[in-house]
């Protein structure tokens, strides 16, 4: 207990009064020192310069952020036409969609109330749209598209069937990835070995996968080989 | 700052070449001032405070070069923040604080049973039977053991304690917690410590 008590007192004392090695300010101070150089040079001429440094990063965020706001807009143009097209594909909501195509269509049409043209498209758009929803929602999205676009969705229903088909096949390879196993890696040389001589069954060469089995074979082998050659005998005695 | 004008006339010899743009000529006189005070602020801050941060720093690593590793990294910290130190109140508090940190943060990186190892070895008395060195080393060792067994808050006010020039107060300030609070720790870590030497026998 008293010993265990002086143990207790004595690491105490060392972890706190421990004595700094010799000159070690002097070498946190050149530490630091050095610190301060480096903090100088790569910021080319001192902390003076970290208003140019301060700039530099606002740049570069800026394009960061306008790259993100670019692919935005192209994302959410893709998406106006992806979208109908996916739909027309699906001949068993075909009704539901030509009645979605009829409100844009709607829409539209009390935008374009004075414009007699315009409302004659869109009525002609609407009874289209009850006849094949698909085409429906081509002519529904004639006013929304930019001209490039409404020139590829008015070209017919193969680019649509091709959208659609490639976001199915896409969707299935996706689930097919995500159920199906990994594949069996293959079979090492060792393994092939094993495979080959237990299809066979040949006890010889199960013993060939045992060293200690091989060499036991190999002396009785060398033992019974030698029995049949031994030294022959020599004879003594007088010839009669 | 207490008495941090009188270290900085001392150390005045030996003060810090601080990012100073010398070779600009146009640079305001006052600025280049304000540097070198900053300079020779942080060369008297090592000075004054360098091995009681080494004390603080060692008591959670227990190894003098991993403990003079954290004493730099106090001082890089510091100089990162030349430009407010006016605005600490109470500089041996915050030192010690950043040590106590940072030498926390070391010692979860690094492995610590080979620097017990090493304090162990120091502290062993010389001229001892072999027999009696084992069984020395081994209550060491149970010691130490049973230290970082204790509830962290404990351990930390126990081992704050043993370094003789932290008062309660200061103690209490690095911890973030009331003189009573730290007084109670103390003694609840103390007490613990013993009992559970004392179940061992010490010795696993």
């Amino acid at each position: 207990m008293k010993d265990m008590d002086e143990a207790t007192e004595r690491v105490l004392r060392e972890l706190g009064g421990a004595e700094a090695p010799e000159g070690m300010e002097r070498r946190v101070l050149a530490r630091v020192e050095l610190a301060a150089g480096e903090g100088r040079t790569r910021f080319g001429g001192g902390f003076a310069a970290m208003p140019w440094y301060g700039l530099a990063l606002a740049a570069a965020l800026l394009m960061v952020v306008g790259g993100f706001a670019w692919r935005g807009e192209l994302v959410r143009r893709g998406a106006r036409v992806r979208v109908p097209v996916t739909t027309a594909r699906m001949g068993s909501r075909a009704g539901a969609s030509a009645q979605v195509a009829g409100n844009a269509v709607r829409g539209t049409v009390a935008g374009d109330a004075g414009r007699g043209t315009a409302a004659g498209d869109a009525a002609r758009g609407a009874a289209a749209a009850a006849v094949g929803g698909g085409r429906a929602l081509g002519i529904g999205g004639r006013r929304e598209f930019p001209a490039g676009r409404r020139r590829e969705v008015a070209a017919g229903r193969g680019r649509a069937v091709a959208v659609g088909e490639v976001s199915t096949a896409r969707r299935l390879s996706v689930a097919g990835l995500q159920n199906r196993p990994a594949p069996e890696e293959p079979l090492t040389e060792e393994e092939r070995m094993l495979l080959r001589i237990a299809r066979r069954g040949r006890p010889e060469e199960y013993a060939a996968l045992n060293m200690g089995v091989q060499e036991a074979r190999m002396s009785a082998e060398t033992a019974e080989f030698g029995k049949f050659f031994e030294p022959p005998t020599v004879v003594t005695g007088a010839r009669n | 700052m207490d008495g941090l004008e009188g270290a900085m006339a001392w150390t005045e010899g030996w003060g810090l070449a601080l990012p100073v743009d010398e070779e600009d000529e146009a640079q305001p006189a006052a600025e280049r001032a304000g540097a070198d005070r900053a300079g020779s602020e942080v060369a008297s801050l090592v000075e004054m405070y360098g091995r009681l941060l080494f004390r603080v720093a060692f008591s959670v690593v227990r190894s003098p070069a991993e403990a003079e590793e954290v004493v730099q990294d106090v001082f890089l910290r510091v100089l990162e923040r030349r430009g407010r130190l006016a605005e600490v109140r109470e500089m041996r508090v915050w030192l010690v604080r950043i040590a106590w940190n940072l030498a926390i943060d070391r010692r979860r990186r690094v492995r610590p049973a080979q620097m017990d190892a090493a304090f162990v070895d120091g502290l062993m008395a010389r001229g001892v039977s072999a027999e009696q060195a084992v069984g020395e080393r081994e209550r060491m060792e149970a010691v130490l053991r049973e230290m970082d067994r204790l509830p962290r808050r404990e351990r930390e006010v126990l081992v704050l304690a043993a370094i003789e020039e932290l008062g309660a107060a200061e103690m209490a300030a690095v911890l973030g917690r009331s003189e009573s609070a730290v007084r109670a720790l103390l003694f609840r870590a103390r007490a613990r410590l013993r009992e559970r030497l004392d179940e061992k026998g010490g010795v696993r």
